[in-house]
């Protein structure tokens, strides 16, 4: 009966490939795991489950939209009263619900969206399409989870929602995604501004961050201060730090999933905002019915634009310098029927430092043109195609295509022009250091719905690499065109997965899977299995019991040896002497909801393996010789402890994070092979952030954050060499030599801050305006950007902190129509 | 890094410079030693101390020697003597020590030094039991219209095992003595010859010396092609100057060198030749004095005079 039921909707091959592929799963993840003699009985119990729905079962499915909008509800919760069954919708918005045939009362809720009832027999497979209208709960719409945290197996999993990204304090008013993520726990920024993330100990190339699943390498504006994420395209962000899904690959620390907005397929709206340093513009809308809509939107920095007169005036016009950041996004979507949608997106941004000058001047009757263009660019451009197919009203898959590029230049053009009697010349010469990485990738997902007890996912995936890391070319009208440096790699990655999330009665709930991915570069192929699993206990008292392990691999490396975000990294991949970086981490923890407040604790240990890093000296601007002399391999440990306490209602809301953590790296070429701090090794991590709705018009937030200091490398002492020891001559000279005491064996002074902003609302009949102002840094604390050992009036050495952002005042003006 | 602040800071417009005074503990002062010995001299070393990095006579180290340090040496462990003041380099400064004892290759020698005020410190090493194996393939010289060039072939017969070099050149230099105009006296000696090398063994390049070890060519035969620009130019103007007819000589010096004596020099070349590199990492310098820093290392020479 069950396989006859099933069968109408998944071919019998499919079925049998899916309880293989379950079982398989299981047994797996039991050889590869040392898990205790419980959870081998529970697995037990697993397999001797049925698999598929129930005898006279149907299933509920549709999509949850805002009703003003059209906009996808990721993360919806639909629950039927009557059975007691639920699930929540996915990140397209659909759900799927299989139940017997009974009455139903479905209850569809949302954070933020008053509830919605449907009441009905079911009988037959039942599409329900919902449009959940916003309420006037803002004080609702902060970090939420997709449902009670006690009762989701995923571990180290937050969900940022937008609104309060746009409502707490920023630098220069420009609020920013990826700082918001820094005040989870577990998540430290680098230096001071800079939007990097540093997560469980791992380096900032090991965060996968998807712009609608396609992956983002150089997520920075202006050398890290800001993120490419222009808060008014993103709809949701989601973001884990251990217990990976299997669906996930590719990195080893963290997965940061940001989805655009649709674009609003009920009418024309905009919203922009002129602030401080930048301007945004949105529109969105539906397109010829509410069967396509479109979101485009932009940004630009604007100094460049003000200062530009200004440099012209002061130089005479022979001189003209400046800086620029833009980014552009826009989406256009088609719905053809319940079961067909197509997506498009794209994103493009760019990041441009340049100065010109000119000299033109007369000699011996000779006229003589000289012209000089130095600049510095760098920049994204990512872009998707999907395609959502519904099988079945179980049976979910989405085909995606992308195509991801970055680059990064510093270039120099000099031009000489020489007219005089008999003379008409002209020279040029031009200098360009380049690096980057471009993929293209095809990938397919399938989201199956058995049962309310049980979702299986599973895919696969394909990306062409193509590398280029680090080449200076040059080019001139006297000599050869040269090109040194490394040459450009391909390297082609496959991977697939399944992982299956399953209930087993009310206590117990287990997400299983297995990651595979094949790497194949220089006729060398990398494989790899990782196992994920992450499993909830019901403890007494409502309280979630939650243990993970994952292994991740990733294939590909950030050479970086800046302490921010400089655009001058390169991204490298494995080759046949750089092996794969490989993590695996244990995490257990417990969660609980205390009326308003959810409280998780979380413990976790992870190692890293095959970590690179630049060798002691090597120069990062010297061309010669591939990037692969320059690095040598090593691992990493992390551990600690994490406390979140949030509080998701009521007219105060917020959260408190800490972080105690301790993370070490070691390598056999430095520090003599001793292990030693990471240089974002944190004792301590303190995050607190405060909303208070005033009433609907006024809204105050802050954000205070403290950090133990960075771990650094400083001079301790000096002492003389003598280059020739059976000569004295020497003895008398500066032959000096350092002793630092080891590799980040300093602590600077730790980095606490106070930001502060408040948000007045004025709603008018066709334009909300709101004037944003605030402070970053509100007491001015001189946090440590770096130290430099330097010379006082005196003569006397000293040790000088630098500091980069002291109090620093913001004011914007937005509005909506 | 603070390039980097200043290339920011236009973009920013509000980003600016807090300076503020941070202190580093100070550190008891540990000694330093550097000391290196053969086959063929007796045992010599220079004694000298550290200074806390503020301390702003860190950047003078002309008084640094140390005194009134007692020194002891062992062979295989058994105890050979006590070193004593160098009574003709004192004259140079404190920290000048000798031992009338030759020491012989592959034993250990292991020093003990105690000092009122500091850690006493310990340090060991051995003299590499092979003495490199070199043959001269040819010696060039090439004229251009403004110098001559010294081309040097040389082979390296190296043996199995992790073995490790350092290779120096030496000229010939003359000083003479004049009355009036009439040299009366000329005087030779060796100083260090500047060479050049593609050779890509070479890791590191200080006070016209290059180490290097074996890696490459472990247990095989290792060709090295040295060029030496000028070192006749000298001897060539005082012949046509004042009459004479000198001739250049030139000493080529590859010492076996211990491991430890390698380490050193290398993280020592590096850690010099990175300095103020804000984009690149600080060095450490390795040393194998226990509770204090700087080397004691042995090594076996090989030497040949070579004359063009």
């Amino acid at each position: 009966m069950c396989i006859r039921a099933f069968s109408i909707y998944i071919r019998p091959d499919l079925s049998i490939f899916l309880v293989t592929l379950q079982r398989f799963l299981y047994i797996y993840c039991l050889r590869r795991i040392v898990i205790t003699p419980i959870l081998k009985i529970l697995a037990a119990f697993a397999l001797s489950l049925p698999l598929i729905g129930f005898a006279q079962s149907y299933t509920i499915s549709g999509y949850i939209k805002d009703a003003e909008s059209g906009e996808n509800l990721i993360g919806a919760t639909i629950y039927d009263l009557v059975s007691k069954e639920g699930t929540s919708s996915n990140i397209y918005g659909f759900y799927s619900l299989t139940l017997p045939a009974d009455s139903v009362r479905l209850r569809f809720t949302y954070v933020g969206y008053e509830p919605q009832m449907r009441n009905f027999y079911l009988q037959e497979n039942t599409s329900q399409n919902v449009r959940l209208l916003a309420g006037n709960l803002l004080e609702e719409v902060v970090v939420t989870a997709e449902e009670a945290i006690e009762n989701t197996p995923q571990m180290s999993r937050m969900e940022v929602g937008m609104d309060q990204v746009k409502l707490m304090p920023a630098l220069l008013g420009e609020q920013d995604i990826l700082k918001s993520i820094q005040l989870l726990p577990g998540i430290q920024t680098g230096t001071e501004g800079s939007s990097g993330l540093y997560v469980r100990g791992g380096g900032p190339d090991q965060n996968l961050i998807l712009l609608d699943g396609v992956p983002v390498y150089n997520a920075s504006h202006l050398f890290g201060f800001f993120s490419v994420f222009n808060p008014d395209a993103i709809n949701k962000v989601s973001v884990m730090k251990g217990g990976f899904p299997s669906r996930y690959g590719g990195r080893l620390s963290s997965v940061i999933d940001i989805s655009m907005k649709e674009g609003n397929n009920q009418k024309l709206t905009g919203s922009g905002s002129i602030g401080i340093i930048s301007s945004k513009l949105t529109l969105e809308g539906p397109l010829a019915n509410e069967k396509t809509s479109f979101i485009i939107s932009g940004r630009r920095t604007y100094i460049d634009l003000l200062a530009r007169p200004i440099i012209r005036a002061s130089t005479q016009g022979d001189e003209l310098f400046g800086y620029y950041f833009y980014d552009l996004n826009a989406k256009i979507n088609h719905t053809f029927s319940d079961h067909d949608r197509v997506y498009l997106s794209v994103y493009t941004g760019d990041d441009k430092s340049y100065a010109k000058s000119k000299n033109d001047y007369y000699l011996n009757d000779t006229k003589y043109i000289d012209r000089n263009e130095f600049g510095l660019q760098w920049g994204n451009i990512i872009t998707a195609a999907r395609w959502n197919h519904l099988f079945s009203p179980r049976l979910f898959s989405n085909l995606t295509t992308t195509f991801s590029k970055y680059r990064f230049s510093i270039f120099e053009n000099y031009m000489r022009e020489v007219i005089g009697p008999g003379i008409n010349e002209t020279s040029n010469e031009h200098i360009e250091y380049s690096s980057g990485i471009a993929d293209v990738a095809l990938r397919m997902d399938f989201d199956y719905l058995p049962n309310p007890g049980q979702e299986i996912r599973f895919g696969a995936m394909a990306i062409r690499h193509r590398f280029n890391p680090g080449v200076l070319a040059f080019a001139s009208g006297v000599h050869q065109d040269t090109t040194l440096g490394s040459i450009p790699i391909y390297a082609n990655e496959f991977s697939a997965y399944a992982e299956d999330d399953l209930t087993l009665g009310e206590k117990i709930r287990i997400n299983a899977g297995l990651h595979g991915s094949l790497f194949y570069v220089e006729g060398r192929m990398y494989p790899s299995i990782q196992p994920r699993i992450s499993a909830r206990v019901q403890l007494p008292g409502f309280i979630g019991l939650k243990a993970s392990y994952a292994e991740m691999t990733q294939f590909i490396h950030l050479l970086t040896n800046a302490s921010i975000g400089l655009p001058t990294d390169l991204w490298v991949p494995a080759t046949r002497n750089v092996l794969p970086q490989q993590s695996r981490q244990w995490a257990a923890g417990l969660a609980r909801t205390y009326g308003k407040y959810e409280i998780s604790l979380e413990g976790y240990y992870k190692t890293m393996q095959n970590l690179i890093e630049y060798k002691d000296g090597a120069s990062y601007f010297n061309a010669s010789g591939s990037w692969q002399d320059k690095i040598v391999s090593g691992q990493g440990e992390s551990y600690g402890l994490e406390l979140f306490a949030q509080k998701k209602t009521g007219k105060i809301n917020g959260w408190v994070g800490y972080s105690l953590s301790r993370t070490t790296r070691q390598f056999d070429e430095i520090n003599f092979g001793r292990s030693y701090p990471y240089k974002y090794d944190r004792r301590h991590d303190v995050s607190i952030v405060g909303i208070f709705d005033l009433n609907e018009h006024f809204q105050f937030s802050s954000t205070w954050v403290y950090g133990s200091g960075n771990a650094i490398t400083m001079p301790q002492k000096t002492y003389g060499m003598i280059p020739d020891m059976r000569s004295p001559y020497y003895f008398i000279y500066n032959n000096n030599l350092i002793e630092y005491g080891g590799r980040n064996s300093y602590r600077m002074r730790a980095y606490h801050r106070l930001d502060l902003s408040m948000t007045w609302t004025k709603e008018k009949d066709r334009v909300n305006t709101s004037w944003s102002a605030g402070a970053y840094n509100l007491y001015n604390r001189k946090n440590p950007f770096f130290i430099d050992l330097s010379y006082d009036a005196d003569g006397n050495k000293k040790f000088i902190q630098y500091s980069l952002f002291p109090l620093i005042p913001f004011v914007k003006y937005s509005f909506e129509f | 890094m603070k390039k980097l602040v200043y290339l920011l800071s236009p973009f920013l417009l509000i980003a600016c410079e807090m300076v503020l005074d941070i202190d580093i503990p100070e550190f008891d002062p540990s000694l330093v030693v550097n000391g290196v010995f053969t086959p063929d001299s007796t045992f010599s070393l220079i004694l000298s101390r550290d200074f806390y990095i503020l301390d702003n006579r860190s950047d003078d180290l002309q008084n640094a020697g140390v005194d009134g340090a007692t020194i002891r040496l062992y062979e295989d462990e058994k105890e050979i003597g006590t070193f004593s003041k160098d009574s003709i380099r004192q004259a140079h400064g404190a920290g000048f020590y000798v031992l009338d004892y030759h020491p012989v290759q592959g034993k250990a020698y292991r020093l003990e030094i105690n000092k009122a005020g500091f850690n006493s410190v310990m340090a060991m090493d051995r003299i590499p039991v092979r003495t490199p194996d070199i043959s001269i393939l040819s010696v060039d010289t090439i004229q251009s219209e403004y110098e001559a060039e010294i081309d040097i072939r040389l082979q390296i017969h190296d043996s199995p095992g992790k073995d490790f070099y350092e290779l120096q050149m030496y000229q010939l230099d003359f000083g003479l003595t004049f009355l009036g105009d009439s040299v009366t006296d000329i005087s030779e000696y060796f100083t260090p010859a500047y060479f050049e090398s593609d050779n890509i063994i070479f890791e590191s390049y200080m006070w016209e010396r290059k180490v290097f070890g074996d890696a490459l060519f472990d247990g095989g035969h290792y060709e090295i092609l040295l060029k030496l620009r000028g070192v006749t130019s000298y001897i060539d103007y005082l012949n046509e100057m004042y009459g004479l007819e000198l001739r250049g000589r030139l000493v080529l010096e590859v010492k076996s060198i211990s491991e430890a004596y390698y380490t050193y020099f290398q993280t020592a070349a590096l850690q010099r030749s990175v300095r103020g590199d804000p984009f690149a990492q600080p060095v450490q310098v390795y040393s194998n004095v226990e509770n204090g820093y700087g080397i004691f290392a042995g090594y076996s020479p090989y030497r040949l005079e070579i004359r063009p």
